[in-house]
């Protein structure tokens, strides 16, 4: 398995914790120094910042998948990139969002590989996307 | 009392320099990377797209908020120009993280910037937000952004 195809699969293995609403896998898919950086929001710097970050994130009704189109590596830093689509329930009403990421990962001691860096952004215009 | 206290501070020292230079990787091509990325932010504040644009690698992309994603050479150029158009437009970054894998070819820096520009009405409209920037080496020995994403700090309604 190349750096890239490692990567790759934990990407996958970090999006099925996702989808699966699972907050402490999802945390372990992150190192304690990670950076989450959502938009119009202060970064969630380290475990604690993340944990509740994504216990908003994970509401009922939340579906969420990513697609990485480029994953490039170089021992043990790599980067994976691409577009992701979300939806969740707001006051009764589905609200959706596009758009796109980085993710950059670092191998750990034990082999695995964890995100130190995490950055997404939407596609849709400010005001579209409130409404949609 | 002063000796034990000055060697305590001496090996905190130690265990930071040593945490650091751990946690680096290629400190020889993170400093390359800062270098870069300081002169990449030079063509922004001389507002030459050309110049912007000759750090963003041939496959690269830059990925702003609330707009596709700019792949390509001339859409890099297109979103820089069509910035320097702001009036009164500033944009400044600071890196809080650089670092580059151990093979020197590939590398990430991450951190803060500013931004604002005047609207229509003349009122300075202020931005701030993070960043996160994949550097890639080429093969004439120059680093160049292979993805650029960023995102604001301030609630949608105050960003735009």
């Amino acid at each position: 398995m190349t750096a890239e195809d490692e990567i790759r699969a934990a990407d996958q293995a970090w999006l099925e914790a996702f989808s699966a609403g699972d907050l402490e896998r999802s945390l372990q898919s992150c190192t304690d120094d990670c950076e989450v950086m959502p938009q119009n929001a202060p970064a969630a710097k380290g475990l604690e910042a993340i944990r509740s970050l994504f216990r908003e994130w994970f509401r009922p009704g939340l579906e969420i998948r990513w697609t990485p189109d480029r994953v490039e590596a170089s021992g043990e830093l790599g980067y994976s990139s691409g577009t992701y689509a979300m939806s969740f329930e707001d006051s009764g009403k589905r609200v959706s969002h596009r758009g796109k990421y980085v993710a950059v990962w670092k191998k750990q001691a034990d082999g695995s590989w964890k995100v130190v860096r995490d950055i997404s952004n939407s596609d849709l215009p400010a005001v579209k996307a409130e409404q949609e | 009392m002063k000796m034990p206290q000055t060697f305590a501070l001496i090996s905190l020292a130690i265990a930071v320099t040593v945490a650091a230079s751990a946690q680096t990787g290629n400190t020889k091509a993170a400093e390359a990377l800062r270098k870069a990325d300081r002169e990449w932010m030079a063509a922004y504040a001389s507002k030459d797209a050309d110049k912007a644009a000759s750090f963003v690698a041939a496959d690269g992309a830059i990925y702003a908020p609330n707009a596709p994603a700019a792949q390509g050479d001339a859409a890099v150029k297109k979103m820089a120009a069509d910035m320097f158009k702001l009036p009164d437009v500033k944009l400044s970054w600071t890196p809080t993280l650089v670092e580059a894998a151990k093979s020197g070819d590939l590398g990430f820096t991450s951190g803060t910037y500013e931004f604002s520009f005047k609207d229509p009405s003349g009122k300075t409209i202020d931005d701030k937000g993070k960043y996160v920037t994949v550097w890639k080496k080429q093969a004439d020995g120059s680093w160049k952004v292979v993805r650029d994403i960023f995102n604001s700090d301030l609630p949608s309604q105050s960003a735009q």
